[in-house]
């Protein structure tokens, strides 16, 4: 398991594992992958499942929310925005900016 | 058996608890084998999938359903008997629309100002782009390619991906709009690509300006004879006349001497 942000840490074991994220956060996000018997966000899974979600608690943190994009899709993205661009915050789920 | 009960009890009361603060959330999941997930308010109930689900889903909230006496420890009338106060989410009013409110509630029902029409004060001010206010939008892209067309008949062709994105709010109203403006952009620089290539292909004698014309139709350029000044056919009894007294003038420019119509050649339809 692996956490990002201002202290990113990886930690790897066995069982069950929770996270807590914090509570006074704007945007909360995360992707997990795994075999097994998986929960998630709204369901629980016995097999495959993988999930990216993006939880946004103050609307004006993202407006604009990337999975998954190439360069060259977010140089689309930032042609089709123009000059509204500035005013719009998007988030990249990758870390990738 | 009993204390599974009692659980399964707390967990369908705990759904039913009031947020205050609802949150926007997007999802993208891929499941692979057993699903199970309790129900929702569109859905109630429990679900079982077997087999494949992919979702790929923004929420975006409409309404949040606040505790009574939360806002200044006022009480909305009949929020005790619901038990919580339901207040609808917008987004911000524009400044106009603002200023609108307010000179309405100081003219009251004469719909007047000294005198002076609230329409009439409200004359000079318009919401622009920058004002608009939104909550509700969503744009969503998920691996699709938006298309865009230009030219004649939207004859030329261009389509964009985006990979997978969601945008709420105002910014989903810009992109969608950007994502129009670019696609026929695209699609009417591909179009002056391939004229270029067909009548860089094409004999010297061939590039005609009524080929030429002919090209920039279908590009969505309008008739490049009349407005780059070449000298294409021209239909019996349209030619332009000189007024009296004066000579008619040729027309000045590189691209129509470049470019010399055969009147034995026809035009060719592209």
């Amino acid at each position: 398991m692996r956490v990002e942000g201002a202290q990113a840490t990886t930690s790897v074991g066995f069982g069950v594992t929770e996270l807590s994220p914090q509570t006074d956060a704007d945007v909360i996000a995360y992707r997990l992958t795994g075999f097994g018997l998986v929960p998630g966000l709204d369901s629980t899974t016995l097999g495959y499942r993988s999930e990216e979600v993006v939880i946004v608690l103050d609307q004006s943190a993202c407006s604009v929310v990337i999975f998954e994009a190439t360069d060259e899709q977010i140089e689309l993205l930032e042609e089709a925005f123009g000059e509204s661009s500035g005013k719009s915050s998007i988030c990249y789920l990758g870390g990738e900016e | 058996m009993k204390k599974l009960a009692i659980v399964a009890i707390l967990v369908v009361l705990g759904g039913c608890q009031s947020i205050e603060s609802v949150p926007l959330v997007y999802v993208s999941s891929n499941k692979v084998g057993v699903d199970v997930s309790v129900g929702t308010a569109d859905s109630p109930g429990a679900n079982l999938t077997i087999g494949a689900n992919t979702t790929d889903a923004a929420y975006v909230p409409v309404a949040v359903a606040r505790n009574c006496n939360s806002v200044n420890g006022t009480t909305n009338s009949g929020c005790e008997s619901f038990g919580s106060d339901i207040m609808r989410l917008y987004g911000g009013s524009s400044p106009v629309t603002r200023l609108e409110d307010s000179l309405a509630q100081i003219a009251g029902d004469n719909g007047q100002i000294s005198g002076i029409p609230v329409e009439k004060l409200l004359a000079g001010f318009s919401d622009t782009d920058s004002d608009r206010s939104d909550a509700l939008s969503v744009f969503g892209s998920f691996e699709a390619r938006v298309g865009g067309n230009a030219g004649a008949q939207n004859s030329a062709g261009a389509s964009l991906g985006f990979g997978k994105l969601f945008a709420t709010g105002v910014a989903a109203q810009n992109l969608s709009v950007g994502v129009d403006d670019v696609a026929v952009a695209r699609a009417g620089a591909n179009c002056l690509v391939s004229m270029n290539s067909i009548l860089s292909g094409l004999p010297e004698a061939e590039r005609t300006a009524g080929v030429v014309s002919a090209l920039a139709q279908v590009c969505g350029l309008g008739d490049m004879e009349q407005t780059a000044g070449y000298g294409g056919e021209t239909p019996p009894g349209t030619e332009a006349q000189p007024p009296e007294g004066e000579t008619e003038q040729q027309p000045e420019g590189d691209a129509g001497e470049e470019i010399v119509p055969d009147p034995e050649e026809p035009n060719t339809q592209v």
